[in-house]
């Protein structure tokens, strides 16, 4: 034999691959033929040209050219062998980039991680921003990136830490989240927000009701990871989540604990609403730098070949400093654009495919990638795009001033935040006569920030061909009651659920 | 757990992949497989479902026969392959 009678000597023939084994993995999917993805967290959504250059080669390589951007900011790929991860790992350490370890392929209440930390996607460059937090999240991330204490937590965990005024990381529906706040005394700090998420048993993040002064965010992220690591139940998976721990201690506990962890008593602050607008960094915008402009480009469902993203860098370089921002509204962001350079980006981004006109729909419909992880029966992403541009054509310009959300999930385990949209759709399978069909349950009044609600159950099993002209309908009806497409979740809220179904109508057009 | 291969009897190893999220398995388990004589069993022993796939397939992509994908307990596999 070849002497492997020992443990050790085996052992001692591995370390090139145990070297990627805390930082690096792939992920299971089930669809379009892909076995597996991987997940590249880009903390805080910050990234060269360059880097997003060579991501887009790996694409190309290994991936059949196609990339998406997730709505943690991440950059995810399909169809990756096992046989070639070694050689990806090692192209990625040298990008810079790590991925999300992927544990929820085991079937116990383990080995979940801390995912990719969510930031403002403009921080640092948002002219109305309380404090620009992405050293905050860069050094929540060094700390946690193959940090071996907090590598089999009960599940996966999710943070976001925003300092912009608009809610753009979404915070309620975050493990843990923190949104600055400037005191009447003009003091800047954050509140923490805690147990939200929005699978199977939908939470929003609740109020942890004190004053965080940006110092201690660090400290106090590590003592409540902890704590989820230490006391999350492992009894069974669904029950795993931090917004069930949260749920048995109560919020008194849950801070004291987190206090004697930290020795330092936390300022009281009790929050009524969220002190944020709900919203995502849309369009072009001038930046805090005078003269500078950061230009927002929409990518329904965060969809992209390798050609799209060598355009991308290529326009990041050549006009602006080559920066580039990934949102949680999936879209793409370059900054630091010199003004007199504003006109000839716009120009380039609608030749390459990506219009700044239209509606806003472009900007803050996503979408997940259940076609792929196996679970949906139908396609988001291109349900997604199909909608948008029904709409786009159907409601033309007058779609411009509303900030409409539409997200579409393909399972109740809602990947694509459908419950927190203005329409939510999840893909359902459906018996028709027999037959297997493919359709959508429609949730309506959906929002995050100031009086934030999940969605209503409104419509079931709407057909996937029928979904656009539901939606028209709905919407037609909308602006009967509403000029300028504004207050949607207040036009909802104004009616019952039958009301609503009634003026969705589901029976299908024909398309002029 | 780190992983760990053990002689179990004549011409059989076992090969300890608990813990470990894909792609590993696949990973140490080619090692090892690359390790072993043609003829020789290798017993691979994990808890992450999704390798119960991916595991196999790599077997015979190097041209071995997988004898075996067993459940051993609530959260444990087996994979017996003979190279």
């Amino acid at each position: 034999m070849n002497g492997l009678d020992t443990p050790k000597k085996l052992l001692s023939s591995i370390e090139d691959i145990e070297r990627f084994v805390d930082r690096y993995s792939l992920g299971r999917d089930r669809g379009e033929g892909s076995k597996h993805f991987l997940r590249i967290k880009i903390p805080n959504g910050m990234l060269t040209a360059d880097q997003f250059r060579r991501i887009a080669h790996l694409a190309e390589k290994y991936g059949r050219g196609y990339a998406e951007i997730t709505d943690r900011q991440d950059i995810q790929l399909h169809w990756i062998e096992p046989e070639d991860a070694m050689s990806l790992f090692t192209q990625l350490e040298e990008i810079g980039f790590t991925t999300d370890k992927c544990g929820q392929g085991y079937p116990g209440a383990r080995y979940g991680d801390v995912r990719n930390i969510v930031g403002c996607p403009v921080a640092g460059v948002d002219k109305f921003e309380l404090i620009d937090t992405s050293p905050i999240v860069k050094q929540l991330n060094e700390f946690f990136t193959g940090n071996k204490d907090f590598l089999d937590l009960p599940r996966k965990f999710k943070i976001s830490v925003s300092g912009c005024s608009i809610n753009c990381t979404n915070p309620e529906v975050n493990d843990l989240s923190f949104v600055a706040l400037r005191k009447l005394t003009g003091e800047v700090g954050f509140v923490a927000l805690v147990g939200g998420t929005v699978g199977v048993a939908p939470k929003l993040a609740q109020p942890l009701g004190v004053f965080i002064e940006p110092d201690d965010v660090v400290d106090v992220t590590k003592a409540i990871v902890e704590v989820y690591r230490d006391y999350g139940s492992r009894e069974i998976k669904v029950k795993a989540r931090f917004r069930w721990l949260v749920e048995e201690w109560g919020i008194e506990k849950l801070r004291r604990i987190i206090e004697e962890k930290i020795e330092k008593t936390l300022e009281a602050h009790n929050l009524d609403y969220l002190p944020t607008s709900g919203g995502e960094h849309i369009g072009v915008q001038p930046q805090r730098q005078e003269g500078y402009t950061y230009i927002s480009i929409p990518i329904v469902g965060g969809m992209l070949s390798r050609d799209k993203m060598l355009n991308i860098a290529e326009v990041a370089e050549k006009y602006a400093s080559g920066d580039l921002r990934l949102s949680p509204s999936q879209n793409i962001i370059i900054i630091n654009i010199p003004r007199e350079h504003v006109n000839s980006v716009i120009d380039k981004l609608e030749r390459i495919g990506f219009s700044m006109k239209g509606s806003l729909l472009k900007w803050t419909t996503i979408a997940c990638a259940g076609n792929f992880c196996g679970k949906s029966p139908d396609h988001p992403k291109k349900r997604a795009v199909e909608i948008v541009d029904y709409l786009e054509k159907r409601f033309g310009e007058t779609l411009r001033n509303s900030s409409l959300r539409i997200h579409i999930s393909g399972c109740p385990n809602g990947c694509g935040r459908h419950l927190t949209a203005d329409i939510g759709l999840q893909a359902v399978q459906l018996t028709v006569e027999g037959r297997p069909k493919q359709g959508y349950n429609i949730y309506l009044g959906g929002g995050l920030g100031p009086k934030a609600s999940l969605g209503r159950l409104t419509e079931r099993g709407v057909g996937t061909e029928d979904v656009k002209y539901t939606i028209e309908n709905l919407l037609l009806a909308y602006a009967k009651e509403e000029t300028n497409f504004r207050s949607f979740r207040e036009f909802c809220d104004r009616h019952t659920v039958e009301e609503l179904k009634f003026l969705m109508n589901p029976s299908p057009k024909s398309e002029e | 757990m780190p992983v760990s291969l053990t002689k179990s009897n004549e011409g059989s190893y076992a090969l300890n992949v608990q813990g470990y999220t894909c792609p590993y398995p696949v990973l140490f388990t080619v090692r090892a497989l690359k390790q072993i004589a043609p003829g020789e069993i290798l017993e691979v022993v994990l808890d992450n479902p999704p390798s119960c796939e991916t595991v196999p397939a790599a077997a015979e992509k190097q041209g071995c026969k997988v004898l075996e994908v067993s459940r051993i307990s609530d959260k444990l596999w087996r994979i017996r392959i003979r190279k």
